[in-house]
């Protein structure tokens, strides 16, 4: 048994130099870059998408979809398919209840399903908060680069979601003007901190955290847009009018 | 066998009783939990209510299973042995339940993104954690409850038993019978993860005390192989039987309910037979079975398990309809309706505790029969009285109703369970207690979830009715108020005939017993 142990270490060491010079073939990241032409790459990138499933998550102090500070928005998440067509699921909290609205836009028309039935409607324009704005490739956050300023590249660092992948993790300041627009009013129109998690190769953003500080005793508000799926199209049709969605 | 003098008995019961109390308290602790969860999560009623309802369905069934399997592994390998893993398992069930949102969902998530990017809705992630946590607590509290009676009858002699059998009923009926009380407040005040917190410090004393206080029981055990195909089919019985008639009540409250819903419920129903069948083939052919059964031979367990089933079930109409009575009526606010269902619910539950004593002292003195039957028409009769219940009526008019039901019930307790355990050989206590308490526990989720079925059905229809009538929205409060409330008498009428059906069961019971080998055997 013992005259076999310096075979199977030379073995170890072998597949250990073997797993080495495999990592080694893999694409390299460029460092050169500076974190300004880092975000005008990945802006291109983004406005130049098919599509992509998304999710927006808001923590901290409470945002809300409404005056009367009622429906409180939590995430929306869904797909959106290049140039205008976009559905996903928004939840709300409401005083001791939470609930699911769905959602489908397709070019300047937007439908949303009823908060107590369940059945569709089709939304006059402007009515309420349109997730197509958003993500409109010309003016949505894919077109983040305009609004940042103060970059800063802080490195490469792996997302819990992505484990064993590198990215560069960007840092600036974000006006909020814009997104406010965006949102319906629920992200602030002052300045935002921003992290921005991007493929180093393909320059495609994976992850965007925006914080806004808030005057409200629950503290900062933190907005989070995770993607994926990217440059991948899901089918998005007018929904049936004539059924009652669960 | 016989306690050593160094230790006290009463010491022993209390120290077993504690986390017996928590474990029980666990069982119900949920109602008030529950909404806080889903809240908490942002977990939407309309995907995930259902599977938000396993926190109580998957506790419940987990609850059942060890009922029935632990009782026997204690007659295998010992009670000491077997109490003291229960506890361990019941502890780290609430640990698990305590961090489930925060560390282990994301623990949880980090391994899952190991190994899939498949993306997570994380507060359904964070869902099923709680889920899975809850039912190892259950595992372990669900096992102290036979193990720990079956303890009392391995120390006790036959004659003082049925007296601490009855404080040991008392102890556990206590646990679930202040549960949602106790989770209402805590949640008021505090929040839902401080139940579970609060778990560890008693458990892990408890766990001490117990260790030291029982190494002095000479603890008799019948080592042989264990039947894990018996505990894998009545597991499965357990299960099916939960999921349908549990799931019955959470698809019709839920929004999605259709008929695809209704399938799986009957599928589930059918399959638990099927199993149920294949475990009375099994454990008649296999050589150690976990219910051995010439079990099912013995009069008083058999008339003791099925009058259990009855008295679960009453006693849960009970329990479910006051807080849909309050809330029905109108209270103001969710909190206060809480708080009101909570105190009012206590009229009920405190007596059925308290009166688990006397029931055991009557039974030495009066044998099983009497207590028993005194108990049952008692509380048919507190069924009859709150059968006038209207949507005016005062709380001080329901508080005596509910207090007699609740002394009704609380009486057969002891005489039921020492009928059933006395009549045992000793080395099938823990089984024997397993089988009277999983009988109570199935009837207490019947209770429920077919009373809940039937409330809503009802209520729904007349809200159908209502609509197509074009009735006023002012007409249709003040009805469906009135009708409601007139669906919950009728429940309670119900309840009234069961506990009819239960006398004549306790008729049955044999108050005769014969002492054999060291133990108690019914005379046949």
């Amino acid at each position: 048994m013992s005259s076999r142990r310096p075979y199977t270490i030379k073995y170890f060491l072998a597949a250990l130099a073997g797993l080495f010079m495999l990592s080694a073939c893999g694409p390299r990241v460029d460092m050169s870059l500076s974190p300004e032409e880092i975000i005008a790459k990945t802006s291109e990138r983004m406005q130049g998408l098919e599509g992509f499933s998304f999710l927006l998550d808001s923590t901290g102090a409470q945002a809300f979809l409404d005056e009367q500070h009622y429906y409180e928005f939590s995430q929306m998440e869904g797909d959106f398919t290049a140039p205008d067509r976009l559905q996903a699921d928004i939840r709300i909290v409401t005083p001791g209840l939470v609930t699911d609205v769905k959602t489908i836009c397709i070019g300047d028309q937007q439908w949303e399903t009823n908060f107590a039935t369940g059945a569709w409607i089709l939304l006059p324009p402007n009515m309420s908060f349109d997730p197509m704005l958003l993500f409109n490739p010309e003016t949505g956050v894919q077109s983040i680069a305009n609004d940042l300023t103060d970059l800063k590249l802080e490195g490469l660092e792996e997302l819990e979601t992505m484990p064993g992948q590198k990215l560069y993790l960007v840092t600036g300041q974000l006006e909020g003007r814009h997104l406010y627009d965006l949102s319906y009013g629920m992200m602030t129109d002052g300045k935002m901190t921003a992290k921005l998690w991007i493929d180093p190769i393909t320059f495609d953003l994976y992850r965007m955290e925006m914080t806004e500080q808030t005057g409200s005793p629950d503290g900062e508000k933190v907005w989070v847009i995770e993607f994926w799926n990217i440059n991948t199209t899901a089918e998005i049709q007018p929904p049936d009018m004539t059924t009652e969605q669960p | 066998m016989r306690v050593q003098k160094k230790l006290s008995t009463g010491w022993i019961i209390a120290l077993i009783g504690i986390p017996i109390f928590i474990g029980a308290l666990d069982l119900t602790v949920v109602s008030a939990v529950l909404p806080h969860v889903i809240y908490d999560l942002e977990l939407p009623i309309q995907t995930q209510l259902d599977k938000a309802a396993w926190i109580v369905t998957g506790y419940l069934m987990a609850y059942s299973i060890a009922m029935s399997v632990m009782g026997h592994l204690s007659d295998l390998y010992g009670r000491r042995k077997v109490f003291l893993i229960a506890l361990v398992i019941f502890t780290l069930g609430s640990f698990m339940v305590a961090i489930s949102d925060t560390w282990l969902t994301s623990a949880g998530l980090r391994i899952h993104y190991l190994f899939s990017r498949e993306r997570m809705d994380v507060p359904t992630f964070s869902l099923y954690i709680i889920i899975a946590s809850r039912v190892i607590q259950a595992l372990g509290g669900g096992a102290m409850v036979p193990v720990g009676m079956a303890l009392i009858g391995d120390i006790y002699p036959v004659g003082k038993r049925s007296w601490a059998l009855g404080i040991i009923a008392a102890i556990d009926t206590a646990g679930w019978v202040v549960g949602h009380l106790y989770g209402g407040i805590v949640v008021y005040y505090f929040n839902w993860h401080l139940i579970f917190w609060l778990n560890i410090p008693i458990c892990v004393l408890a766990f001490l005390l117990i260790w030291r206080a029982l190494r002095g029981i000479p603890q008799e055990t019948n080592i042989h192989k264990i039947d894990w195909v018996g505990v894998a089919l009545i597991s499965a019985v357990l299960t099916f039987l939960i999921v349908g008639i549990g799931g019955g009540g959470s698809a019709d409250v839920s929004i999605s309910a259709n008929s695809q819903d209704k399938s799986v419920i009957w599928w589930a129903l059918v399959a638990s037979a099927a199993c149920l069948v294949l475990t009375i083939l099994w454990e008649q052919r296999t050589r150690f079975p976990i219910y051995d059964p010439a079990l099912f031979k013995i009069r008083n367990l058999l008339t003791g398990g099925a009058a259990n089933l009855f008295i679960g079930c009453g006693m849960f109409i009970a329990i479910a309809n006051v807080p849909i009575y309050i809330n029905s009526v109108g209270t103001g606010t969710l909190e206060r309706g809480a708080w009101d269902s909570g105190w009012l619910l206590s009229a009920l539950t405190i007596p059925i505790a308290l009166a688990a004593i006397p029931g055991g002292w009557l039974t030495q003195k009066f044998g099983y029969k009497v207590p028993a039957l005194a108990g049952i028409a008692v509380a048919g009769a507190g069924f009859l009285w709150m059968n006038h219940w209207r949507v005016d009526t005062a709380y001080s008019a329901m508080i005596p109703q509910l207090i007699i039901t609740g002394i009704g019930f609380g009486l057969t307790f002891s005489p039921i369970a020492s009928a059933a355990l006395d009549s045992a050989p000793p080395l099938q206590r823990g089984t024997a207690s397993a089988i009277v308490l999983t009988l109570r526990l199935i009837g207490m989720t019947v209770g429920v979830s077919s009373m809940t079925i039937y409330d809503i059905n009802r209520a729904n229809s007349i809200i159908r009715k209502l609509i197509a009538a074009n009735a006023s929205v002012g007409d249709m409060v003040r009805i469906s108020q009135e009708t409601l409330v007139k669906v919950i008498d009728e429940t309670f009428l119900i309840a009234a005939v069961l506990c009819a059906l239960t006398f004549v069961i306790i008729l049955f019971i044999s108050n005769r017993t014969l002492e054999i080998g060291g133990g108690k055997h019914e005379r046949q």
